[in-house]
């Protein structure tokens, strides 16, 4: 797969369209998803997707082989994303329930809920954090990177991605056993 | 408030989620899907760099992203860390330069100022404000160690003077007798006879003196006598024409001059010259006698108003010749 993505760009680079479009296919959702989670909005997440992949046909070039394509992809993300929430001074949390927009056509049973609600809460704990915890608990555990490659996205030591992922655990533990917790939309 | 059961606790509790259990839960958070159209937008957007430029204007953010050649981007990342370092190099160049050029200046004003004089080096030092304080220095040095040598020599010479001083009056208190000599009575009669025995005898040396005089003046002046003593003022000294015993009184009494003007060579036996202390004579052949005035004046006989001696008259006169000799 690594490989493969290694292809890709090179093909892109040289002006092979077909493999853009498979760069696109096989990462634009990944993309989607972390801006959706960070942005709180479809619509700026729509729009910060397609800025994305705009510095990404311009940096082809600048592409090294220095990290992963994921990597790079969400590094490049990361950056339109911080950029658009320094332009709208989007600095405190907000309050988006974005992880109740999946489908659910059936009813749930009762532990199924009870399920729900515990997920529910540590998702609402998540988007409590502060910035550089939260975004770094989006990046390692929501887009599934490595310690490694998280610590490449947001240009931080390995151990600072560490500190911050234990902080806050210590933080979700917290806020999620001692709070009253609310039921999830169903 | 209602409290939520947690599904893997049976117990009638608040939620008691543990680290494991809240990663699993953050693993397996939803994914939010994109809207129907993105797909095809994002495709529909792709500009590859072979193609026509990149758009600056698609990203309006502050930080516009373009394609950039590796050179660049190399030298992007590193400038802040070359320029203060060729700063650094540029400084240190250039001090090296200037530290070189200063040692030659150096070398070269050396030997210079070695062959100046100090008057002139001094002039020529004081003309030139940037290099007066190196070389005020040295000749300050120079004068400093000579007035230390002058300060030397004049102690020496002062030690040595106070040392004859110390001398002097050491010997200035044994001459007047305090330095504790004990002199008798027998040994001061001695040394008054000695004295006077001396006395005696200059006196006779100068009546000696005197004849002689007188016979040197006689021959450059007809055979005649000087008419009076200061006529031999020229030829002797004002201390042989007095007796020292009226010297050392402090008296400028001449000897008696008994015939001036007498003609030379004609009376031997003419009594010229006569001492009134001592009564030594000297007649007219320049031979001077001892106290015959006062110890045998029966030697004296005087025909006519002029005094002879005639030691043939009674007993024979001691003479200069025999001066040493005791009676």
């Amino acid at each position: 797969m690594h490989s493969d993505s290694n292809r890709l760009v090179a093909a892109a680079r040289e002006g092979d369209r077909g493999a853009a479009e498979e760069l696109v296919n096989l990462n634009y959702q990944r993309i989607y998803a972390f801006l959706r989670r960070l942005s709180g909005n479809e619509a700026e997440a729509a729009d910060l997707t397609q800025r994305t992949f705009s510095r990404i046909w311009c940096a082809l070039d600048t592409f090294a082989n220095r990290s992963s394509i994921s990597s790079w992809f969400h590094g490049i993300a990361y950056h339109v994303y911080v950029d658009w929430r320094r332009a709208n001074h989007r600095l405190e949390p907000r309050s988006d329930e974005w992880w109740g927009d999946r489908p659910s056509t059936e009813a749930l049973p009762d532990q199924l809920a009870t399920k729900a609600d515990s997920d529910a809460a540590v998702y609402s704990a998540v988007e409590q954090l502060d910035a550089d915890l939260r975004e770094t608990v989006h990046l390692h555990y929501y887009q599934e990177l490595t310690i490694e490659e998280t610590a490449h996205v947001m240009a931080v030591a390995t151990s600072t991605v560490k500190y911050r992922l234990r902080r806050a655990l210590e933080q979700l533990r917290k806020r999620v056993n001692d709070e009253p917790q609310m039921p999830a939309r169903r | 408030m209602t409290n939520l059961k947690c599904p893997h606790d049976d117990k009638d509790s608040l939620m008691n989620l543990q680290d494991p259990e809240l990663e699993r839960t953050l693993r397996q958070a939803p994914r939010p899907l994109p809207p129907a159209t993105l797909r095809e937008t994002l495709v529909a957007q792709i500009t590859l760099p072979k193609t026509p430029h990149c758009v600056a204007g698609v990203d309006s953010l502050s930080s516009p992203w373009r394609p950039r050649s590796a050179a660049v981007n190399w030298w992007r990342r590193w400038w802040p860390a070359l320029a203060p370092a060729a700063l650094s190099v540029a400084c240190v160049v250039t001090v090296a330069v200037q530290q070189m050029e200063i040692n030659d200046l150096r070398r070269l004003l050396e030997p210079l100022v070695a062959a100046l004089p100090v008057d002139q080096y001094e002039t020529s030092v004081a003309s030139v404000p940037s290099v007066a304080p190196v070389f005020a220095a040295s000749a300050e040095s120079d004068e400093l160690a000579r007035l230390h040598d002058l300060v030397d020599r004049l102690a020496a010479e002062i030690a040595a003077l106070e040392n004859l001083q110390a001398e002097n009056e050491s010997l200035r208190a044994s001459r007047s007798g305090g330095s504790g000599l004990a002199v008798t009575a027998d040994e001061r009669a001695a040394l008054a006879a000695a004295y006077e025995r001396a006395q005696v005898i200059t006196c006779i040396n100068n009546l000696k003196q005197l004849g002689l005089a007188a016979h040197i003046w006689a021959k450059d002046h007809n055979d005649m006598f000087p008419s009076s003593l200061s006529d031999l003022s020229a030829q002797l000294s004002a201390s042989v024409m007095v007796c020292p015993v009226d010297a050392q009184a402090g008296s400028q009494r001449p000897y008696e001059y008994l015939r001036p003007g007498a003609e030379a060579y004609k009376e031997p036996n003419l009594v010229l010259f006569r001492c009134p202390n001592h009564g030594n004579i000297c007649i007219g052949d320049g031979s001077a006698h001892m106290k015959v005035a006062k110890d045998r004046p029966e030697h004296l006989v005087e025909r006519d108003g002029v005094l002879y001696y005639e030691p043939n008259s009674s007993a024979p006169a001691e003479t200069q010749d025999r001066a040493g000799e005791e009676p």
